[in-house]
């Protein structure tokens, strides 16, 4: 017990006033910062730029939701039957304002958001070294990426898709200032307004980036989301134009075999890797992740579809990512997605978010749409004919050609995010496959984008609800 | 185990010391009567020259022990007056008939409010004392469990039935909404930390060490009189714990045995269904899913997804268990006109009803009181204990037994046919082998101690100096491991955690009392003081993963020490303080309290802030026109007003912006935004009002009503605000809350017995309680289940209304809006509206003790009426097929009751389908349910043996008895499938359910 000397003078004499009860009473937290010390030199500035990719490893971004629940709402995946009742409004298009997955994806986002904000609003006011100034221009590069990546991930998972009606419909609210004191109440903007956003914090990233780093954003990162963003905005010469940036930087390979293909999944960045998010052990996600939830050992509650399977030719490896067994008191002969995700229950697989996959198919449907047919042919075989050595695609032409590489998108990307975007931003209808039975979706079935949360509305009397909530 | 001997050796010298003491000299008897011959209940005797003294019993009769072979004893009793009279060892019975008297009595009864006492006589606020019988000798761990029922005004929330658990108090209804609403804990004039600690456990306290049989009395503070002394800690009342103290005299040496057996209450109605009825609604479920055409067909399907339906578990059977109570204590007290002490040990065993819960308690007490001059007296108090908790997983975790009593199917085994534990369930968590095999102990180690003088200064006569020194330092050590095989351990192949949560208060006080009577009619006694606290916390934490050996469960045997952490925590408290009584004559008098407290936890801008009370009050009895009335013995009538505040329940660093620690990446720290900085943040300012009447008739009828109300303003609130901002809410000083009622205390002596004969005492008490929200900055808003709505009870209900099943087609239904008239069968349809609250209209409680020769029979009924409680784990226990086959997909035995089966049923609960999404299991009225009952709370049979049996043993006391806690509860609503007794927000929770307790024992004293 240490005992400081006013303390001891308050202890002794009844006749101590102001001065040194004020000094008993002044005491400081051990654990935190003020805010105003958050970000005023390049230490506290990588601090919390770690701040936000620790933050974007939550079970509500890309810890478990967002790697999983497109997945879950299209045609890849469906909840066992026996389940410990998480995802179901997911799987079975029963979602309401309440959820409380929805309201913590709508939550951790913003929180992102304003983290980032808060570091693009105070480096411009931050002093460096000169010998510093690159790592801050760096720093502050990724601050942008991310509250770009946040912002489109809200503009997917609670708007319409751009392609419905040009970005006409109400996007998402917008907080640029960061913590300022004041509390914010802000509309949604429009989904066009929140595509120029993202636009403009990913072109801010890329002229601010110098270095590439495994587990963070790179200039070829920002580029490679930037062609995945303008792909859904069906801007299709930026998207060919990012997506060749990033190709021809070299410095991204594909995976040229199987070996390569099924060593790239788990603890691992693999060499298609241009943006993926490590976890490890100290990050504690455990079950609450896309590995816990697929993994038999752990939840086991998400199953791969048969039609996916189908999907894959005989000569297709990575049919072999699904584990076909009986699931313990439930489904005989179900299919578990383990193979993306090895390190299961863990949760320490990797979760990839940009590839080069990903990106040669980006150009491949830019490049079809651009009339690019051949183009887009050899894009599409560059990817397809690595895993199945079967594949030809000189046949294809037209809407076949644009079926083939969405097809591709779905063999090469299912659970890694991207099922029901592509799905809806291409305006598809689909089958979902549950145990007993199946049901019909159309792309624009309102259960497909997510409620405003409750809270939300309760706290913000800007906001707007979504259809048919 | 070290630590464990440690309390037990002081019993050493405590035995050392007791055979050092002298005994009696002789003991005196005597019977004392009124002028008319009728037996004089509760007359006080006292030996003359010393503070030795006892009551009369009901017969009338007393015995006391006197030091010497001779003494006068001053009988006092009310209407009376004192008078005197002289015994010697020759003649050691005395007969006496009081005459009545005009004379003003001075009344033995006092009130201590942590500071000093005061005469209760010349007190003006509302403050309820708690008996011994009340909580003594009752078969419950916690002193706190045993407030319920006892006092108006005051309500215990017993929400978890873990031995040893902490209880959510509350004194005059809610008072805070996002800060704590509990009231402050004095023990021995020390306000003491009473919080969870360590980190394993979430229903530990400090002050479940604290054994009841140490305790003299517990006074519950109530209003501004009362509490204001508190300052920046009264608003929610105040809790003031004084421990027993040695009288001079002879030893008194009391041992207390006690011995039973605890079962789950309830059981009936929350034993969950069997494999026959499960399954029988599985089958009906396939078949009005379409997937099966038949009984034959559904068996089919059955068979296939379930590895062997003829399995028969009752998961009721295998998570609880017969728990077991046993107490035993030893005291001695006694010493000479100069130092007088209190020397006490207990032991207490507490096995919980569910597997894996436990108590254990060692505990030890010395208070000495030593006048070591004639101006100078010294008081030590030190109190030393180490208590054990053993605790399962709660709350929703997959570990916790309770939620899988309610959750598993009945297709489950337990065990596997190799005898292993079955892993095959609740992703691999059996919670009979996490209850069983996992670790999960907190212990506390709390040495309380003071050190405190009382110095009469020279030169002003009454007027002395009182220093004050405490020191609380409690030692939390956790001590937690899960075993590789299967569930919470499984991930990391076994893990362990090692806690140690110190956390020290100490406190100074010096105060200048004066104490004086001018010209025999103006008594003043003034109060000035200064105090200063601090309260540290220093925490840390070891982690380690990877283990080989069960029975090894230490850190070190891990080969992967995955973690370590510390925080460290202080806030500080200095209050100055006065209070000023005076009293004309003890007919009329008046109270005064100022107080001027700063606190750390406050802005530098906002640090400081004032609080005051007054109050006055009148004799009536004591005026002319009332003295000597035979029907009105006692007719007081006291009113006070103040303001006192809260700060309890935030956290030490609320003000300020922060960023937090340990959102680390890759191996590099990071930091997140975690507070948003509200510089004006202060405290809750309380203003309470009373006015009370306390009234005696005919000596047998005690009757205090008080009429209260008190507005809480500047309330401490997590405002939340759109997630927009990056967090979820900001610390804000808004809206206003004000909670009044009425408090009836009744206290009768229905028949008495002159002769040892039959004799009936009841005591009642009923509160009326109304929350008020009076103002929310920001407008009224919808809160999850709660609208928070001005001129409405804070917990007012808002979900959607559900309108019963449709008897035609068995879907459900809801209300569209709060109108109810047209229903809809979507969910999402149907607009959200209020539902009453889940405060209760009225509460208390009645203690009825019938005597006959020895023979006592002591009843206590608590009651509660008119709160809405909700199920809020009901959306899976209570779906109608969405579960579907999941293995934690058992049904409420009232899906299997009433689901609607053809058309026509009437019932609230739907046809059942088998993998069914029509949202009946969603939050809504469904699971709202009427939380009346009446408890039969405490039964109590005792035989004392006579005078004549036992003075030839010399034994002072005798005293067998059977006692039995919780002995049944009476719901109102048929509908409700667990215990009504909720937190006070309503909300049915998986808690460890309140078990039924009863025991044997036997007191003996000499």
């Amino acid at each position: 017990m240490k005992l400081s000397i006013s303390a001891l003078t308050l202890g002794m004499g009844l006749f101590c006033f102001s001065a040194c009860s004020d000094e008993f009473l002044e005491q400081t937290p051990q654990q935190s910062l003020s805010i105003d010390n958050a970000v005023e030199d390049l230490n506290s500035l990588n601090a919390a730029v770690n701040g936000l990719y620790s933050r974007m490893q939550g079970a509500n971004i890309y810890g478990w939701d967002l790697p999983l629940i497109p997945d879950l709402r299209a045609d890849n995946a469906y909840i066992s039957s026996k389940n410990a009742g998480r995802f179901l409004g997911f799987d079975e298009y029963g979602l309401t304002d309440g959820n409380g997955r929805v309201a913590s994806e709508w939550s951790s986002h913003y929180a992102v958001v304003v983290n980032a904000s808060n570091i693009i609003t105070r480096v411009p006011e931050t002093t460096f070294l000169s010998s510093e100034q690159d790592e801050a221009n760096q720093l502050l590069g990724e601050a942008y990426a991310i509250r770009g990546l946040n912002y489109w991930n809200l503009l997917r998972l609670f708007a319409p898709p751009y392609s419905s009606d040009g970005g006409a419909s109400a996007g998402v609210p917008f907080n640029n200032e960061g913590t300022t004191g004041e509390i914010v109440t802000p509309a949604r903007e429009s989904v066009a307004a929140g595509y120029a956003q993202v636009t403009a914090d990913l072109e801010a990233a890329i002229g601010l980036m110098t270095e590439d780093t495994d587990g963070r954003f790179s200039v070829n990162g920002a580029r490679a989301l930037l062609a995945k963003v303008k792909l859904y905005e069906e801007d299709w010469t930026e998207a060919e134009a990012m997506a060749t940036s990033v190709i021809e930087s070299g410095d991204y390979t594909l995976y040229a075999s199987a070996d390569e293909w099924f060593g790239s999944w788990g603890s691992v960045f693999g060499s298609e890797d241009i943006f993926a998010l490590s976890f490890s052990p100290t990050d504690n996600s455990g079950t609450n992740s896309i590995g816990g939830i697929i993994d038999q050992d752990g939840y086991g509650d998400v199953l791969a579809t048969e039609d996916l399977f189908e999907a894959y030719s005989e000569t297709d490896y990575r049919r072999q990512f699904l584990i076909r067994g009986d699931r313990a008191d439930g489904e005989k002969d179900a299919l578990f997605p383990e193979g993306k995700y090895p390190e299961g229950e863990t949760g320490e697989d990797y979760v990839k978010i940009l590839r080069l996959s990903d990106i040669y198919l980006i150009r491949a449907e830019a490049r079809a749409e651009l009339d690019d047919e051949s183009g887009a042919i050899a894009d599409l075989t560059a990817v397809a004919a690595k895993r199945d050595a079967a594949f030809s695609g000189d046949d294809l032409s037209g809407d076949d050609l644009i079926d083939a590489i969405l097809d591709e998108r779905r063999k090469e990307l299912a659970f890694e995010g991207d099922r029901v975007f592509d799905l809806m931003r291409r305006q598809r209808s689909w089958t979902k496959y549950r145990t007993f039975e199946t049901e019909e979706v159309s792309w624009n079935n309102p259960q497909l984008i997510n409620p405003i949360p409750r809270a939300e509305l309760d706290n913000n009397p800007n906001i707007t609800q979504n259809d048919d909530y | 185990m070290k630590l464990r001997t440690t309390p037990s050796s002081l019993l050493v010298p405590l035995f050392l010391l007791l055979s050092a003491v002298s005994h009696a000299q002789f003991t005196a008897s005597g019977l004392i009567t009124d002028n008319e011959g009728t037996s004089v209940i509760g007359a006080s005797i006292l030996i003359e020259g010393t503070s030795t003294g006892t009551v009369t019993d009901i017969d009338g009769l007393f015995t006391l022990d006197i030091p010497r072979n001779q003494a006068t004893l001053i009988v006092s009793y009310t209407g009376f007056g004192s008078q005197t009279f002289d015994i010697t060892s020759q003649n050691p019975y005395l007969e006496i008939e009081l005459s009545p008297s005009a004379e003003l009595l001075q009344e033995v009864v006092v009130v201590d409010n942590g500071y000093g006492s005061q005469d209760l006589s010349t007190f003006s606020g509302a403050a309820t004392k708690v008996l011994p019988e009340n909580f003594a000798n009752v078969p419950r761990t916690n002193f706190q469990e045993s407030l319920a029922g006892n006092v108006a005004g005051l309500q215990v929330s017993q929400g978890s039935g873990q031995p040893g658990a902490f209880q959510s108090v509350q004194i005059r209804g809610l008072g805070s909404i996002n800060a704590s609403s509990s009231p402050l804990y004095v023990i021995d004039g020390i306000p003491v930390f009473t919080g969870n600690v360590g980190n394993e456990s979430t229903t530990s306290t400090p002050l479940a060490g604290l054994n009841p049989q140490d305790i003299e009395d517990i006074q519950v503070l109530k209003d501004a009189s009362a509490t204001a002394i508190y300052g920046s800690r009264g608003a929610n009342g105040v809790i003031v714990i004084t421990t027993k103290k040695g009288k001079a005299g002879a030893t008194r040496v009391d041992v207390n045995v006690q011995s039973g057996f605890s079962n789950v209450s309830l059981a009936d109605k929350i034993r969950p269904l069997n494999s026959s009825e499960y399954l029988e609604l599985i089958r009906e479920g396939l078949i009005n899913a379409g997937d099966a055409a038949d009984v034959a067909e559904a068996n089919e399907i059955i068979a296939d997804r379930i590895d062997d339906p003829s399995v028969d578990t009752d998961w009721f059977d295998a998570i609880t268990q017969q728990g077991s109570f046993t107490n035993a204590n030893v005291s001695a007290s006694g010493g000479t006109d100069q130092s007088r002490y209190f020397l006490s040990a207990g032991y207490q065993n507490n096995d919980g009803t569910i597997i894996g819960t436990g108590f254990e308690r060692y505990s030890s007490r010395l208070n000495l009181t030593s006048d070591m001059t004639d101006w100078f007296q010294l008081n030590l108090n030190t109190s030393l204990s180490y208590t054990d908790q053993r605790t399962v997983a709660d709350a929703g975790a997959f570990a916790n037994p309770v939620r899988s009593i309610f959750r598993f199917v009945p297709v489950e085994p337990v065990y596997e046919e190799d005898g292993s534990y079955n892993i095959g369930i609740n992703s691999g968590y059996n919670p009979v082998g996490e209850s069983t095999l996992n670790k999960r102990k907190s212990n506390i180690l709390n040495l309380l101690g003071s050190i405190s003088a009382v110095v009469d200064l020279p030169f002003i006569d009454g007027l002395t100096y009182e220093p004050f020194f405490s020191y609380n330092s409690i030692r939390g050590s956790d001590e937690t491991f899960f075993i590789p095989d299967f569930g919470t351990g499984a991930s990391s192949n076994g893990y362990a955690e090692s806690d140690h949560d110190m956390r020290n208060n100490w406190m100074a006080r010096n105060m200048l009392k004066y104490r004086q009577r001018f010209n025999d009619a103006h008594g003043i006694d003034l109060t000035l003081g200064m105090e200063a606290q601090q309260f540290d916390r220093d925490f840390t934490q070891a982690t380690s993963e990877n283990f080989a050996f069960p029975s090894l469960t230490t850190l070190d045997n891990g080969s992967n020490p995955v973690g370590a952490g510390q925080s460290k925590t202080t806030n500080s408290l200095v209050g100055y303080f006065f209070m000023g009584n005076y009293n004309y004559k003890g007919l009329v008098y008046a109270n005064g309290t100022y107080r001027r407290d700063g606190s750390s936890r406050f802005g530098a801008d906002n640090r400081y802030a004032n609080f005051y009370s007054f109050g006055v009050g009148i004799n009536l009895e004591r005026f002319d026109f009332l003295a000597g009335n035979r029907i009105i013995n006692q007719l007081r009538l006291r009113s006070s007003y103040g303001q006192n505040g809260n700060q309890a329940g935030i956290g030490n660093f609320a003000s300020r912006g922060l960023y937090g620690t340990g959102d680390d990446y890759m191996g590099n720290p990071g930091i997140l935004l975690d507070q948003l900085a509200n510089s004006m943040l202060t405290w809750e300012v309380n203003k309470p009002f009373n006015v009370g009447m306390d009234l005696g008739l005919f000596n047998r009828v005690s009757l205090t009503v008080d009429l209260y109300s008190r507005r809480t303003s500047s309330l401490l609130f997590e405002r939340p605000v759109s997630r927009v901002n990056g967090v979820s809410e900001i610390n804000s000083n808004i809206g206003e809350l004000e909670n009044r009622g009425i408090e009836v205390s009744l206290e009768t002596q229905n028949v008495l017995s002159p002769s040892n004969g039959f004799t009936w005492t009841t005591s009642f008490n009923i509160t009326r309680n109304r929350n008020e929200v009076i103002a929310l900055p920001e407008g009224d808003f919808a809160d999850g289940s709660y609208y928070r709505a001005v001129g409405q009870p804070w917990n007012t209900w808002y979900m959607r209304g559900y309108a019963n099943v449709n008897p035609e087609t068995g879907e459900p239904r809801w209300y569209i809006d709060e109108t109810e008239a047209e229903t809809t069968t979507e969910y999402n349809d149907a607009e959200l509206y209020e539902h009453g609250a889940a405060d209760p209209s009225f509460y208390g409680g009645m203690r009825n003790t019938f005597s006959f020769k020895g023979v006592s029979l002591a009843v206590q009924l608590n009651y509660n009426w008119g709160s809405q409680i909700l199920h809020v784990w009901s959306s899976y226990t209570h779906t109608d097929g969405q579960r579907g086959f999941s293995t934690t997909g058992n049904l409420a035995r009232s899906i299997y009751n009433r689901r609607w089966q053809q058309p026509g049923d009437v019932t609230d609960t739907p046809q059942f389908i088998l993998g069914d999404n029509r949202s009946s299991q969603s939050r809504s009225t469904r699971f709202l349910y009427d939380g009346s009952y009446l408890s039969i709370r405490d039964v109590v049979l005792s035989y004392s043996l006579p005078a004549s049996l036992r003075n030839p043993l010399k034994m002072g006391n005798v005293r067998v008895f059977a006692q039995a806690s919780n002995l049944a509860i009476f719901t109102k609503d048929d509908r409700l499938e667990r215990d009504p007794r909720t937190d006070s927000d309503g909300q049915i929770d998986q808690e460890i359910p309140i078990p039924r307790t009863v025991t044997f024992g036997l007191d003996l004293s000499f």
